[in-house]
């Protein structure tokens, strides 16, 4: 086994391959961050099944006679909320915890090398397992509601995975810039809000004035949440909004890898 | 075989003054040099040498500017004991984790656990959080698993300046193996004893360039030459910078061989002499006229005075004087040795001058079984090394013990 270092680091098939020679230290960095979360806590896991159910409890109150009153949802407005608000907050927190990993684990970077990516990438993973929890919630609640199992919900798995890869690729890119301009992290809260709210999580597309619709589809979000909607609800699935968005999302994860690639061998000198 | 192979590598960082101007410091300066398999490679240097970023750059953590590296087998980097270790974990989970980060694979950690475990001596406490471990124990869990990374080429930097006595012991004994079993060993250490007794070979860096290779005895000799102006001898430039009173003022101080060469290193197993050159001012006071020599830990070694000499005891003529004293073979230990030079009078006891720290000297040792460790290789824990005479006696007639069979 020979290896060469040099300014321009190894070609980008052996970069990729060493990912894999790395998965038994995702897995650890996982775990690591699921243990160091919820040790010593009396509900453990269970607190982040709160993330997405509290804020639809309490944005459903609210909202439920001015944003929804009146018209005709199909579904349940509260139903609706939760639908918007598990994907959100799955990509809100991972983004927020992934985004920050070179920073945190900047003592590391600079002492061991090791592929860049695994640090966001085990942050992403750990707010999926929240995720999964509350994709579980959200199908009980509906069936609860009276919604039947449909075949479609096969499709949930796929798009867990669609927005966990969204959400890796995008914090790829921000970690690395945030390694450079420490303002992102101050930023990102921000931001996120900012996004929450052009996203159509307390509202849905058809309250949008039809001249602006076409605005949602530059957010890689909308796809996701029309998409669970389809998925859980059977309700009509607007293509042309989705698959705007969809570009979108690969436009944004082409973004944060080449920003990425760009930054991955500075990060330990700017750490 | 060359296990590495490093030609012209080069690190410069961009830097933005103050005012916004831009300039460049390099760091490491084409820096070319190979390691084989065996052996043990010191690299010596003082602080902003370059010797954290060369070693930073062949185990990966950033790039070279220019320059490459070849490195044939697994590459192992210990640039820090404990990285990746979470308080909140057990010693057990940090185990795991921080084996992964240093690149061991699941099956190769299953493999050495229980060996991790057992070298660290922590087992009562393996499923305890790191964070109520004493600082001693949670070193020695996480050097066990450094110490089981099982790499073609081994990169360590500073990680013996941690630890008490023993750890360092045991971190040495590691390093040594590893060299014996025919796998390379980069050690970048300030601690210069240390790099004789492990290395084979050193390199010296100084702001970035590669200024001697070679064998190690000759590199940390210039290192020393070159680092410290008290090296082998120190003569005062000016009568007023010189150490002194009315009475007494000391001119110089120097090491020198049987030739009147001056040395910056001798070796065990030679004689050698520090001279002396003072002027005395006052002819009616009783001078004595002294040497310490303290070893690296600043302990004092031997004190002596001129006793023996038609001066001793007795006021002296004012002027000129050069002393000699001999140091015998066979007597100090190995180990950068400083001379503590001072001129005193008594009743009440006063120091007319006093150079302390004057002259830095290296005593090495080879291992070639000359000297009187013998072909003993283990650290001797001893601040003098005469040489005494053994005897042994065989008596095949006397009966031997029952416990001994």
């Amino acid at each position: 086994m020979e290896s060469v270092i040099d300014a321009k680091g190894p070609p980008l098939r052996s970069q990729l391959a060493e990912y894999w020679d790395y998965r038994g230290l995702l897995w650890h960095l996982v775990v690591k961050e699921l243990k160091v979360r919820y040790r010593q806590t009396t509900l453990g896991i269970a607190w982040s099944l709160a993330q997405p159910l509290l804020p639809a409890l309490i944005l459903g109150a609210v909202f439920s006679h001015t944003l929804a009153g009146g018209k005709d949802l199909s579904v349940p407005y509260a139903l609706l909320l939760l639908s918007g608000l598990v994907p959100w907050s799955f990509l809100s927190s991972a983004v927020n915890s992934a985004s920050g990993a070179f920073v945190s684990n900047g003592y590391i970077l600079t002492k061991v090398y090791f592929p860049r990516a695994v640090l966001p990438a085990a942050s992403v993973m750990a707010a999926s397992v929240e995720f999964m929890g509350g994709c579980a919630i959200l199908c009980a609640w509906a069936m609860v509601a009276g919604y039947p199992i449909r075949w479609s919900w096969l499709g949930l798995p796929g798009m867990l995975i669609y927005t966990a890869l969204l959400a890796f690729l995008i914090s790829i890119g921000i970690a690395s810039l945030n390694v450079l301009y420490r303002d992102i992290r101050h930023a990102l809260p921000f931001l996120l809000q900012v996004w929450m709210y052009a996203t159509p999580i307390l509202y849905t597309p058809q309250l949008v004035p039809e001249k602006w619709r076409w605005l949602l589809g530059l957010n890689p979000m909308t796809g996701i949440v029309l998409g669970f909607r389809s998925v859980l609800f059977g309700t009509p699935f607007d293509a042309r909004l989705g698959a705007t968005s969809v570009c979108a999302g690969v436009v944004a994860g082409i973004a944060g890898i080449v920003i990425f690639l760009r930054l991955q061998h500075e990060l330990a000198e700017s750490v | 075989m060359t296990l590495m192979s490093v030609t012209g590598l080069t690190k410069r960082y961009p830097l933005t003054t103050r005012s916004g101007e831009k300039s460049s410091f390099l760091a490491l300066d084409d820096v070319s040099f190979e390691l084989a398999g065996g052996e043990v490679l010191g690299i010596l240097g003082s602080n902003g040498a370059g010797k954290s970023t060369l070693l930073k750059i062949l185990s990966r953590v950033i790039r070279p500017t220019s320059g490459r590296a070849v490195l044939r087998g697994r590459v192992g980097s210990l640039l820090e004991v404990g990285v990746g270790f979470h308080p909140d974990l057990t010693g057990r989970e940090n185990v795991y984790l921080s084996a992964a980060i240093l690149g061991l694979k699941n099956s190769e950690i299953r493999r050495c656990f229980d060996e991790i475990v057992e070298f660290s001596g922590v087992e009562a406490f393996l499923d305890a959080p790191v964070r109520v471990y004493s600082s001693g124990m949670y070193m020695r869990l996480a050097f066990a698993v450094a110490a089981h990374l099982q790499p073609e080429i081994l990169l360590v930097d500073e990680v013996l300046a941690v630890g008490d006595a023993e750890f360092q012991k045991k971190c040495l004994e590691r390093l040594r193996k590893l060299g014996r079993d025919g796998q390379g060993v980069v050690f970048v250490s300030h601690n210069t004893i240390a790099i004789a007794r492990l290395c084979n070979r050193a390199i010296l860096l100084e702001q970035g360039k590669l200024v001697s290779q070679g064998a190690v005895g000759d590199v940390m000799a210039t290192y020393l030459l070159g680092d410290r102006t008290c090296a082998g001898e120190r003569f005062w430039k000016s009568r007023a910078e010189a150490p002194g009173d009315e009475v007494a003022r000391l001119i110089g101080i120097r090491i020198c061989d049987a030739n009147g060469e001056t040395r910056t290193n001798v070796s065990v197993d030679e004689h050698f002499d520090i001279e002396m050159e003072f002027e005395v001012f006052a002819g009616d006071v009783i001078l004595f006229p002294s040497i310490t020599i303290s070893n690296e830990w600043g302990t004092a070694v031997l004190w002596s005075t001129d006793s023996g000499t038609p001066n001793h005891g007795r006021p002296r003529q004012p002027g000129f004087y050069r002393a000699s004293v001999r140091i015998p073979a066979d007597l100090l230990a190995e180990g950068t040795m400083t001379i503590t030079t001072a001129m005193t009078s008594l009743a009440p006891k006063r120091d007319h001058f006093s150079a302390p720290d004057a002259v830095r000297f290296l005593v090495t040792e080879g291992a070639d079984g000359s000297t009187t460790r013998g072909v003993y290789t283990e650290y001797i824990n001893a601040v003098v090394r005469p040489r005494l005479d053994w005897s042994m006696r065989y008596d095949p007639d006397s009966p031997i013990s029952d416990r001994a069979i």
